[in-house]
């Protein structure tokens, strides 16, 4: 870290720029931030997340309307943990997180900061232009869905990097690995007044540029995050419902099965080692105990931490 | 763990109060319980948990706290339900016994020092029994006394209404409570899993005098599933070892005789037709002994790294009192 002081104060803003590469980019994106906040007080933290490049950048943007600091990792940990290990170096009571991939406006930020005025306490700047291809759209409605019911918020683009929020919020909601994508979501869950505006969100392309290919992996992620999210909103709190009931639907066919088979070979002597029926059964069987343990060492983490994880989140306290 | 430093500890006494949606109660629950509270003796203090409530019921609040100081308010930011309410409560709670009552008024604060002279007989729980409940039967009363029963019998706590909110907890007993999702309706059997000194006393029961009811039928479904998780983990949890050890017992015996009586097949018919089914059964008990097994120990090193931080288990009289 290049300035380990911890600052007490806690006004004005942050802005954190993620840069998990090195970018071209940076004093474009520097100077539409210096003129969306001018009258501000405001600092802008670099997180140099393992690109070797923070020093460069201290010197070449260090002189500014206002202060601009580096945070080095050691080397790349991903936006969650930069974030994490920026926050006690920010000295904003409200920070505004902006990606090194999407570019945002002065006028953008200007919005942003007003709707945390308005009285919201986190707000997403939502990416237009995000459709895609087709098959990328299914799991992309599927989730927006999934989020507005559990939300009540119809998000267009929740996952997006470029968020303004309280500092309250990420010290409230312990970001780790991908949770970080579902910070809106999380912060929503805990009652904390989210909003969203529309940004533009993508560097023009260059006439003559290759288009984005369609990378199945980001299907599968896709597809898992879906997971993560319905598993995330309704079961972190009771695994053994979950997976308990997982595992009965598979254990219980099973069970049959096998009974069945037992009374085939019992009652009408026919030889049942050649039917498939059977080791469909022992598998069902396998599945059903082992889901359902699974199920219930999750349930006995909870249990055993279940005091020292504060489940609720305080608004105010009047003593 | 309290966030809240709890380094003193300046009230004998903290009346802990979780409301939903209540204005028109929590003003003549304050009057009603003030008289009974300042007739004790002891220092005390009210520590309401408004509950995301969204009709006004924290202004009320906010008014009884400019006119008495000993109460507390604490506001979550939605509605995140009564176990976490509890548990946001007992974090804040300042007092070494923590009685909890109901915003509704259906129970009656003119009960708080019964359940008080019974900790002083040297109970740490005491549990209030609304024996003649002002509520309707079929979809009140009776779902609620079948459930206590089994409650009551799974968990081996003998006490008859696990529902009343109205219970009296010592601060070495509250402050281990494992409260999580929705397991207020079993916090005796909770209590008793670090030893606690458990008894009832019978109490007075209100119908509603206003507002509106937030149970209804529909929760019996998710108690049953609740209640049997809960008694997994009660046993489970102390000695998971031993526990899935003896699941893993019969099959493990049962596996080692299909194995036999497969390889004896075997060995006295060498060229005979090829056996599926007695080496298939060997295959999944063996599997099933060996899985629960391994995740005994598993469970082992989770439960062991919880209960090093937390000592679930109480010394009595020891010095961490």
């Amino acid at each position: 870290m290049n300035e380990s002081a911890i600052p007490a104060a806690r006004a004005g803003c942050s802005v954190l720029v993620y840069l998990p590469y090195a970018t071209a980019r940076l004093g474009e994106i520097l100077s539409s931030i210096h003129e969306g906040m001018r009258g501000e007080e405001y600092e802008v933290l670099l997180l140099d997340d393992g690109t070797g490049r923070g020093a460069e950048w201290k010197e070449t943007f260090g002189e500014g309307p206002a202060p601009v600091r580096v945070v080095r990792l050691a080397r790349r940990f991903g936006e969650a943990v930069a974030l994490d290990a920026a926050l006690p170096h920010a000295r904003g009571a409200t920070l505004l997180t902006i990606p090194a991939g999407t570019p945002v406006t002065a006028e953008e930020i200007l919005s942003l900061l007003a709707e945390i005025r308005r009285g919201s306490d986190l707000v997403v700047g939502c990416r237009s232009g995000q459709t895609g291809s087709f098959f990328e759209r299914i799991p992309l409605s599927i989730y927006r869905g999934m989020a507005r019911r559990a939300t009540g918020i119809a998000f267009r683009d929740f996952a997006s990097g470029v968020r303004a929020f309280r500092r309250e919020v990420a010290e409230e909601i312990a970001l780790y690995g991908e949770m970080v994508r579902f910070l809106p979501i999380l912060a929503a869950g805990r009652g904390y007044r989210v909003a969203q505006i529309g940004i533009a969100g993508k560097w023009p392309r260059p006439a003559g540029g290759a288009r984005a290919r369609f990378q199945p992996m980001t299907y599968v992620h896709r597809m898992l995050d879906v997971l993560t999210l319905y598993f995330l909103l309704r079961f972190t709190k009771k695994p053994l419902r979950f997976f308990g009931l997982l595992g009965m639907l598979l254990l219980l066919p099973g069970v049959l099965i096998i009974l069945y088979l037992f009374l085939v070979r019992i009652l009408l002597h026919q030889g049942i080692a050649g039917r498939p029926l059977l080791l469909l059964g022992i598998l069902l069987m396998v599945l059903g105990v082992q889901t359902i343990s699974i199920g219930l060492i999750g349930e006995m983490i909870i249990f055993t931490h279940s005091r020292e994880t504060r489940d609720y989140s305080v608004l105010e306290v009047l003593e | 763990m309290p966030t809240v430093p709890v380094a003193a500890r300046p009230v004998d006494l903290s009346i802990l109060v979780p409301v939903y949606n209540e204005k028109e109660n929590v003003g003549a629950l304050h009057a009603e319980t003030v008289p009974v509270l300042d007739r004790l003796g002891l220092t005390w203090e009210m520590v309401f948990v408004d509950d995301g409530s969204i009709d006004g019921t924290h202004e009320a609040l906010a008014a009884i706290r400019r006119e008495d100081a000993r109460v507390r308010v604490v506001r979550l930011r939605r509605n995140f339900g009564q176990t976490t309410a509890l548990a946001a409560g007992f974090d804040y709670a300042r007092g070494d016994r923590v009685v909890t009552l109901d915003g509704d008024l259906q129970n009656d604060p003119r009960d708080i020092p019964l359940l008080l002279e019974k900790m002083n007989e040297g109970y740490e729980v005491v549990s209030g029994w609304r024996r003649d409940r002002k509520e309707p039967f079929l979809t009140r009363r009776f779902p609620s006394a079948a459930a206590n029963r089994l409650i009551a019998y799974l968990s081996g706590v003998p006490i008859h209404d696990f529902g009343c909110t109205l219970k009296a907890y010592d601060r070495s007993v509250f402050e281990r409570l494992p409260l999580y999702a929705e397991t207020h309706r079993f916090l005796p059997a909770l209590a008793s899993l670090s030893g606690a000194r458990m008894t009832e006393t019978v109490v007075r029961h209100h119908p509603r005098r206003s507002g509106r009811s937030k149970y209804g039928l529909s929760r019996v479904g998710k108690v049953l599933v609740d209640l049997l998780a809960l008694q997994m983990i009660l046993h489970f949890s102390t000695r998971p070892r031993r526990w899935f050890g003896a699941l893993a017992l019969p099959f493990a015996v049962s596996g080692t005789v299909c194995g036999a009586w497969a390889a004896a097949a075997y060995l006295a018919e060498p060229e005979g037709p090829p056996a599926i089914v007695l080496p298939g059964a060997t295959f999944l008990l063996f599997f099933l002994s060996f899985f629960l097994l391994s995740l005994g120990w598993f469970a082992e090193l989770v439960t062991a790294t919880g209960i090093r931080e937390k000592r679930l288990a109480r010394v009595l009289g020891g010095p961490g009192r």
